[in-house]
């Protein structure tokens, strides 16, 4: 089964996409505000070309629901959804740069003037960091407002960043390099063993090791440092006091696992892992290991926390593993000279370099089928569909997909790209 | 006239101005982890933060380098783990216009990593792509 692609072209840095709209931030410090709907909608020239585009682009989530599961179980069903899949996957969707202007919902000097090293939408708000700070505006502002996203960002912390990446719940692990790995944690309680280092903000200091960059594993975060030992930092929840007999429950730091113990390794050379959700992911010469993380291992049944799963090699000419990243449709693994797509099928999907930026957005619920990548002139928005039809517990590569989000309204699923009921309590999960 | 370790030299950048350079002493000897060291010859590390100050890599009391070399960025010194380093950063560290440099180890240390105008302007002139510009900015490697 083939991908689709979108490619709009221009001279882009930085995407997002959020409920509906794309943010594209170009090169020249414009932030344009896109009506992704509309874009995506321009491409359905058929009726029965509706549902395959409507699936890829715009509702990625609809085909994992248990009731579809079971209805692709029967062949015939599943052989027709993949004939639409098959109906559309050799054209070609192209928006040159002018025409994009007709489905632009905002354009704006993107906040602060600098364009942002790294960037996260989270709860309706933009969060950036670049050489000046941690920064948050508000976005997904009404159409009525002359500036989709705040011009006046907040500066929440001074730090010069690296990396952000937001977790489910509301907390942001940030990477500083040399400075250590922090998070900033927006729930109502706060970890009772770390150090809070910004009056300001509640950002507190997870580890002083270098951090280059870093995701969320469960409550957990794995620490990825390209230049010393990387590391898993493992929290639990803790029953602080009870009150009126409701338990209160703190997210607390348990402990840092180097990647030498949890990689059984004994090689003093550096090599890049990272680690998202279920998987850890480890290069090595030629290509990477994956390791399952069950964070809910239970040893008196036999059962291991950290579980080597299988090794992938890497042609030598796309170069040393650089980065990584995971989704539900498979592994993206950015080396020297190419980002490589591992898809969850075990087919291999190879884009070549030079790229300026690759996101994947396996926290939303319309876009987790997404891979957008920003190379010279142009933004590729790549959508995988063959994950859906597959067993969810035995596949390898990507993210084991759960049934286990709160059910929404599909009516207005395409607008619901995050689950935004997090936000409701921030004590969550309790 | 030969250059002289950790001696003050004039050196001129147009008609009417002149700044000084001082080749540092630190960052030619072995031995010091947290020092890195030039491979260039005080005399190209002399004409790297030339070329610094004449193309304004300037900002406040840091300046930024690099050697190109046709389409490339040599290399122009390593850090204790004997690792290759294209970038340069130099310092008025008493804010007199007095400079001293070092190569940046931008992917260990914060505070080596250049800025978003340099970079971009580094960009423009084609020394950089994007994605290099990218990197170098999220503390990543690349090859220069």
């Amino acid at each position: 089964m083939q991908p689709l692609k979108i490619t709009i072209q221009g001279d882009y840095y930085d995407c997002q996409i959020y409920r509906g709209r794309l943010y594209l931030w170009t090169f020249n410090g414009e932030l344009k505000v896109c009506d992704w709907k509309e874009i995506v909608n321009s491409f359905i020239k058929k009726e029965t070309d509706k549902i395959a585009l409507t699936f890829s682009f715009l509702d990625g989530n609809y085909l994992y629901k248990t009731s579809l599961i079971e209805l692709f179980k029967d062949k015939d069903f599943k052989k027709l959804l993949l004939k639409k899949f098959k109906g559309v996957e050799n054209k070609t969707f192209t928006i040159t740069e002018k025409k994009l202007d007709k489905y632009l919902l905002g354009k704006q000097d993107t906040p602060s003037g600098i364009l942002p090293t790294d960037t996260e939408i989270y709860s309706n708000k933009l969060f950036f960091i670049h050489e000046q700070g941690l920064y948050s505006s508000s976005a997904h502002r009404a159409k009525s407002e002359k500036y989709l996203v705040s011009s006046r960002p907040k500066k929440i912390w001074d730090c010069n960043l690296l990396s952000i990446k937001a977790n489910k719940y509301p907390q942001l692990a940030l990477s500083g390099g040399d400075e250590g790995l922090f998070e900033l944690n927006m729930a109502k309680s706060q970890p009772k063993n770390l150090e809070r280092v910004e009056n300001k903000a509640p950002i507190f200091q997870i580890s002083k090791d270098h951090s280059s960059y870093s995701n969320y594993s469960y409550l957990n975060i794995y620490n990825t440092s390209l230049v010393e030992n990387s590391f898993l930092a493992t929290f639990k929840w803790d029953i602080n006091e009870s009150i009126y007999g409701q338990p209160k429950f703190s997210r607390n730091f348990d402990e840092k696992i180097s990647a030498e113990t949890l990689f059984k390794s004994k090689s003093k050379r550096h090599f890049v892992s990272w680690g998202v959700a279920d998987k850890i992911y480890q290069a090595r010469n030629g290509g990477f290991d994956i390791i399952k993380y069950n964070n809910y291992a239970n040893p008196e049944k036999g059962e291991e926390k950290f579980q080597k799963l299988q090794s992938v090699n890497l042609q030598a000419w796309k170069g040393k593993v650089t980065n990584g990243g995971s989704a539900y449709f498979g592994n993206i693994v950015e080396c020297e000279n190419a980002l490589v797509v591992l898809l969850s099928d075990g087919t291999i999907k190879t884009i070549p370099g030079p790229i300026t930026r690759w996101r994947v957005y396996p926290r939303s619920l319309n876009y987790e089928n997404h891979l957008h990548v920003i190379l010279d002139d142009r933004i590729e928005i790549h959508s995988f569909n063959q994950d859906y039809f597959l067993n969810q517990e035995e596949k390898t590569i990507g993210i084991q997909f759960k049934n286990e989000r709160p059910k929404r309204n599909s009516t207005v699923s395409y607008f619901e790209d995050t689950d935004e009921s997090l936000f409701e309590n921030n004590d969550l999960p309790f | 006239m030969p250059l002289t370790l950790d001696e003050e030299i004039e050196i001129p950048i147009d008609e009417n101005t002149t700044t000084t350079y001082i080749v540092s002493s630190q960052h030619r000897k072995t031995g010091n982890p947290n020092k890195t060291i030039w491979t260039l010859s005080y005399e190209e590390e002399v004409e790297c933060f030339t070329l610094s100050k004449k193309e304004s890599w300037i900002d406040g009391k840091y300046g930024w380098g690099i050697k190109p070399s046709n389409s490339l960025i040599s290399y122009l010194g390593h850090n204790f783990e004997n690792e290759r380093l294209k970038l340069a950063k130099f310092v008025d560290g008493s804010d007199n216009d007095v400079w001293h440099g070092y190569p940046a180890d931008y992917l260990r240390r914060n505070q080596d990593r250049p800025p978003y105008e340099i970079l971009k302007d580094w960009v423009k002139k084609k020394h950089l792509n994007k994605s290099k510009m990218n990197k170098i900015r999220r503390g990543q490697s690349c090859n220069l």
